[in-house]
This record gives C-alpha cells, structure tokens and sequence, in this order.
C-alpha cells in the first residue's frame, strides 16, 4: 500500500531524513521507534504532506500512484490520514463543523453524496461513544482548552469519523495515562481490517502492548537502522537505543 | 484646495440650505448651531498632525463637493430592497431614516411600555423639548471636535429615545440610514439622542446601508445617557457602499453602576471612522467595547476609542478584532485614561488584526494614561496572517487550501459578532461578513 524509497527530506538548510526505506502492506500495523531527533515526525508530515519540508530524494508510493506532488488535501481524499504529535487548537471552529467539513469534502471530491446534518450526527455520536467521548466536546471549539488526553482522544475520533486506508499516528500515546492510553488503543483496534495500514510512531514501547505491530522499524539520524518483529520493540526498552546507534556507526 | 477653503465649501451650502433646518424657533438651538458653526470655522476639518487624527485622512471628504442632504422621496423599490436585507425582520421597533430624515410611514413601533419615547430629532424637539435640551450637546462637545461642531451645526434630524425609569424595553431599537440614489453626492448631519432613565434598559441598533454605489458622507454624532444603574446596549452596524464616507462619534455617559455596551461592525465604506467616548462618570459604572472591522479593495478604517474613568471602581473591557484584506489599511487606538481618584479601576483591552493579504495595513495603539495607584489593567496587540499549522491540520483532513482559509478567517471574525447579544444582528451580520471576507463564496452555516 505505502512505498517508500530512499527518502530524503531537509528543512531549511537541516537534512532529516537521509535515506528512508519502508514498506507497508494493506492489513498491517507497522511501528516506527526511535530515539529523539530521529526523524519520526518527519517522516510522518512528509507522508501527509507538510509544505514546510524540502523531498530532496527519493519516492513515496501510494497504491501504487507516487504521492510527492500532491497537496495535503489530496492525500487526505486518496485516504492518508495522520493523527498529530501536537493537534492544534482551533479556536471559533466547533470540532462537530470541522469534522462535518472535512467528511464532506473527502465524500465529494471521492463523487459520493455528502452526508446530510441527521446522517452526520447519527454517526459522529456513534463514533464519539466509541472513543468514550463526552458529547460536548463536540460543541467546543477543536482542541480549545482539551486535556493532552482528550487531544488525542480527539484525533482517533477523526480518524474514526474519516475511515482512511493508511493512518499514521504520530506519537499519539505521548503524554496519555493508562487509561486514554486503552481507550485510543481502543479506537484504533477496531480500525484495524485487511484493507488498511496503520503506522505508528512512537517513543514508548508501551503503546504496542495494546497496539501490537506486524512490523517494529527503528528510525536513526534520518535512516531505518533496524527493522524486526514485535521483539525488537521489547529489547529496546530493555536495552534502549545506544546499541543501534552504535552498531549503525560501526556498520 | 486650502483648509480654509475646504472650510468655507462646507459651511456656505449648507447655510444656503439653513432655512429648513429644525429648531429654528429655539433660541437654545439657534445658539449652539452658530456657536458650533463659529467654532468650526476656526477648527477647521482636522489633520493628520493631530494625533488623534493620524490614522484618519479626511481631505476625500473635505475636498468634496457634497450638497446638502434633506430627505425627500427616494426612488420606490430602492428603499424596500434594502429594508429586506436588514435585521429585525418586523421583530424590533424600526425608524427609517433616508437620507438622513425619517420617513415616518416606514416606522414600527410595537407596543411601547408606557412613557417610553421612540421618535425623530425633529418630532421630540417639539414633543419632549426639555428631555432634549437638558441633554443635547452635553456629551459630545464640539469645542474640541470639528467634525461634532459641523455635525452640531448642520443637524437635520435622528433618532432619540427616551426611556423613563425602571422601565425595560424587550425589544431592540433599530435605526436605519438608508443612503439612495436620489440624493448623489450629498452630506448628511445625523444626530441621535438616547436617554436611559435610572434601572431602565435599551438596546439601540444602528444600521448604515448604502442603496447605491456613489459617493456620499454621513457624519453621525450619537450620545447616550445612562442614569444609575441603567443598561444601554448599543451596536453600530456600518455597511456603506465603497466609495462613501462615514464618520460616527459617539459619546456614552455612565453613571452610578449603569452598564453600556458598544458593538461596532464596520464593512463598508472607502473611509471611515469610529470615534466613541465613554465616560465612566460614577462608582461602579462599567462598559463594554467590541468591535470588528473587515475590509478590502482600497478601504480604510479607523477605529478611535477613549474610555475615561473618571470615578473609583468602575470596570471597562475592550476588544477589537480586524481582518484586512487587498491593500486596506485599518486602525485602532485604544486610549484608557485612569483618574487619580479612579481606585479599583479594571480596565482591559486587546486588539487583534489578521492580515490576509501582504499589502493590507494596520495600525494599532494602545494608549494607557494611569493616575491613580490601585488599578487592574491589561492591554495587548497581535497581527499577523492565519496560523500555517492550522492550515495544514484542516487540509491534512481534505479541506482545500480556499475552504481551509474562509474558516479560519471566519472563526477569527466570528467571535466578535457572537458577543453582540441580540440574535437577528448576528444573523445578519454572519453572511455579511462572509461575504466580504469571501466574494462569491458564501459559506454554509456553521452547526
């Protein structure tokens, strides 16, 4: 579903990503670790298509179509979704007319039928159950005054409500306690199916206890030094990353 | 063309056409219309050397050549068309002015508690002469302001509401100025009185609207009294068409814990200005300024506020908002001046201004002046353009790049015109907004 081939990315003048290959195939759950700085975030925004970084190299396929060239919104239609590290806060705008814009727009650019205020409702209630979400969240402005947790919370809902093909989730267990963390966990299992890919980013193996990866890639100074199963991701948090980096260097 | 001359060019056609002015058989009213003519004479329209005219250029108005305004028949159709657009919708007293005089068949006024007065200028001069002169000219002084001086020469008409004691009107009041073909290029002096009466309340809506493209100038001077712990509530909607000018003083006097509330909405116009003055006269007294202004093409607006506590323990809170666009310029200056009795003032203000486009301008300036030594008072400005990261978060959902910034701009907009408390207003002004902020793209409404 997702190829990426020796991916090259810089902001400003600061090269990120120096080289990354990875591949995702529908019905899989991939993790991406690594220690800070390694460009996880990155990689994520580059997917979804963050102006802001600079592709100086490289390929990213989806579904067989390269994706580099399309704006953000593009992507989002063709089903990539990235849930953020920091969801930003939009003040003025209720979570309810961001989510009903964003489904409608996605559900007339694909040529289906927008769906109508009842149908909506219907179905964000239905979805916000799901994440164990006070409706009245969705009467407040996005992200406005939310707990890190309800921020969260509140991505794994839009995913929900948008049902992409890939998702990626970009450190969305930072910060969340035990119980956000199930909940979102929660959410994102019952997205899981044959057809979709879900890559997850994150800095703590403890997410992939709920979560559990087909896939665990280690991401080091722009570049995936290790790729194993499930296991790798255990030993990291045994060993931490040092070990890697070091047999990076001495490769 | 030199000052004096552009003196001279407003007072001569208008004294031409003096001989029709109101109150013509009231010595009070005779002597502060040529007291005030004198005074402009020497004034002169104002500068930009002035600072409290930097931000307001008035040479296209003083360089013009306006007639009179005095009412008279407006084309049929011109006058219901624009009626249908404004709010109130049959639901609130209604005064329609057309051309600066009111059009008496045009009015409505529901059921009005008893002693309750809802009429023009000209009607209570005769009617309620004393509510009149006891107030008229007490609050906006022309001594110091020549564009009141003129105003105060050359008034033809307004409204003036008087409510007595204790009583509460439900409805809003709303005022309307129609500006139409019929009259060109003319000038209107528009006077309004509002009179609150103690523990009495009013709302007052003030509707500027243009039925035709041309040019043409309103010069409104509005006062309004609140008596102890009386509430006033007064919004100014200002959507005049883009070549006309239209410069508004308005001047709030609170007394004893009397609460006012101003919204000003400013759309339209090639120049205009929103001059308000409160004075926080008593204890406890306490006001509320909100205002947005949304412009484009070659618009310039500026947005003049003074808020004096001149007594202990009153409160004022300030907030401007303005989106600009095209190679506009708008302006804001926030002045506060705190007496050195004026003890446990609370007074804040915030001013912020999104630039949507690299040539639009904006001034801002807050100008704080503290005498007393036990205060509460804050300040702020920003400008800057819509947030790049939520930009990207509404497209990284699949909302284009255009949609993306109509409801970013609308939310930033939006909630200024949610603090206005009456509900057809802010139905009303919603599309308006959106329509200027967004030509040809009017967007659903927001659930």
């Amino acid at each position: 579903m997702l190829k990426i081939t020796d991916l090259h990315a810089r902001i400003d003048d600061t090269e990120i990503l120096k080289g990354v290959d990875l591949e995702i195939g529908a019905g899989q759950v991939h993790a991406i670790m690594g220690p800070n700085g390694s460009g996880k975030s990155t990689l994520a925004q580059v997917i979804a298509g963050r102006e802001r970084f600079e592709v100086t190299q490289g390929t990213v396929t989806y579904e067989g179509g390269n994706i580099l060239e399309l704006a953000p919104e593009e992507r989002a239609i063709k089903g990539i979704f990235l849930g953020f590290q920091y969801p930003v806060e939009i003040p003025g705008v209720t979570n309810k007319y961001f989510l009903k814009s964003a489904l409608n727009a996605q559900r007339t650019a694909r040529g289906e039928t927008e769906l109508d205020a009842m149908e909506f409702l219907t179905l964000l209630r239905a979805r916000a159950e799901l994440m164990d979400m006070d409706p009245k969240f969705l009467d407040r402005s996005v992200n406005q005054g939310f707990s890190g947790g309800e921020k969260k919370k509140n991505e794994i809902l839009q995913m929900a409500m948008l049902e992409p093909k890939l998702a990626i989730l970009d450190e969305t267990d930072s910060g969340l306690d035990i119980d956000a963390l199930k909940v979102v966990a929660g959410g994102v299992n019952t997205l899981r199916s044959p057809d979709r890919a879900i890559l997850v980013v994150t800095h703590y193996q403890r997410l992939l206890d709920y979560i559990v990866p087909d896939c665990v890639h280690v991401l080091c100074d722009g570049q995936i030094a290790k790729s194993g199963d499930k296991k790798l991701a255990l030993e990291l948090e045994e060993k931490g990353y040092g070990w890697i980096e070091k047999e990076m260097t001495g490769a | 063309m030199s000052l004096t001359q552009t003196t001279t060019s407003w007072i001569e056609p208008f004294d031409t056409a003096a001989d029709d002015l109101p109150g013509r058989e009231l010595p009070w009213v005779v002597e502060m219309r040529a007291a005030a003519r004198d005074r402009f004479r020497t004034l002169g329209w104002p500068t930009r050397r002035f600072e409290e005219w930097r931000y307001t250029d008035v040479s296209p108005i003083a360089r013009a050549a306006f007639s009179p305004a005095r009412g008279g028949a407006p084309a049929r159709g011109e006058v219901e068309t624009a009626l249908a657009r404004l709010p109130g919708g049959g639901k609130f007293h209604r005064l329609v002015f057309v051309d600066g005089v009111l059009v008496r068949p045009l009015t409505i006024l529901h059921d009005l508690p008893a002693g309750v007065r809802v009429l023009s200028l000209v009607e209570a001069l005769t009617e309620i002469p004393d509510v009149v002169q006891a107030h008229l000219g007490q609050y906006a002084l022309y001594e110091s302001n020549a564009v009141t001086a003129l105003n105060t020469a050359f008034w033809r008409d307004g409204v003036v509401i008087h409510v007595p004691r204790g009583v509460a009107l439900e409805r809003p009041i709303e005022a309307i100025y129609l500006a139409t073909s019929g009259a060109g290029a003319s000038a209107a002096h528009v006077r309004n009185l509002v009179v609150c009466e103690e523990s009495a309340r009013v709302d007052l809506v003030e509707v500027w609207h243009a039925a035709h493209a041309g040019a043409y100038f309103n010069n409104v001077t509005t006062e309004v009294v609140a008596a102890p712990n009386a509430s006033v509530r007064h919004v100014r909607v200002q959507e005049e068409g883009k070549s006309a000018h239209h410069i508004g003083n308005t001047r709030f006097h609170a007394r004893r814990d009397a609460r006012v509330s101003s919204f000003v909405i400013t759309t339209g116009g090639a120049t205009s200005r929103n001059d308000l003055e409160f004075t926080l006269a008593e204890p406890g007294a306490s006001c509320e300024l909100n205002g947005l202004y949304v412009l484009n093409g070659r618009q310039k607006a500026d947005n003049y506020t003074l808020v004096d506590h001149a007594s202990p323990q009153c409160k004022s809170s300030e907030f401007y908002k303005g989106v600009l666009d095209g190679v506009s310029e708008g302006s804001f200056t926030g002045r506060v001046v705190v007496r050195q009795d004026a003890q446990q003032t609370d007074a804040e203000q915030s001013n912020r201004n999104l630039l949507l486009s690299d040539d639009a301008r904006v001034n801002t300036r807050p100008q704080l002046e503290i005498y007393a030594d036990d205060v509460k008072c804050s300040h702020g400005a920003t400008s800057g353009q819509l947030d790049r990261h939520a930009l990207f978060y509404l497209r990284s959902r699949g909302i284009d790049h255009i949609r993306a910034r109509q409801i970013l701009t609308r939310a930033f907009a939006s909630e200024i015109i949610a603090s206005i408390p009456i509900g057809p207003v802010r139905d009303h002004l919603l599309p308006v907004v959106e329509d200027r902020l967004c030509p040809g793209h009017l967007l659903e409404e927001g659930s």
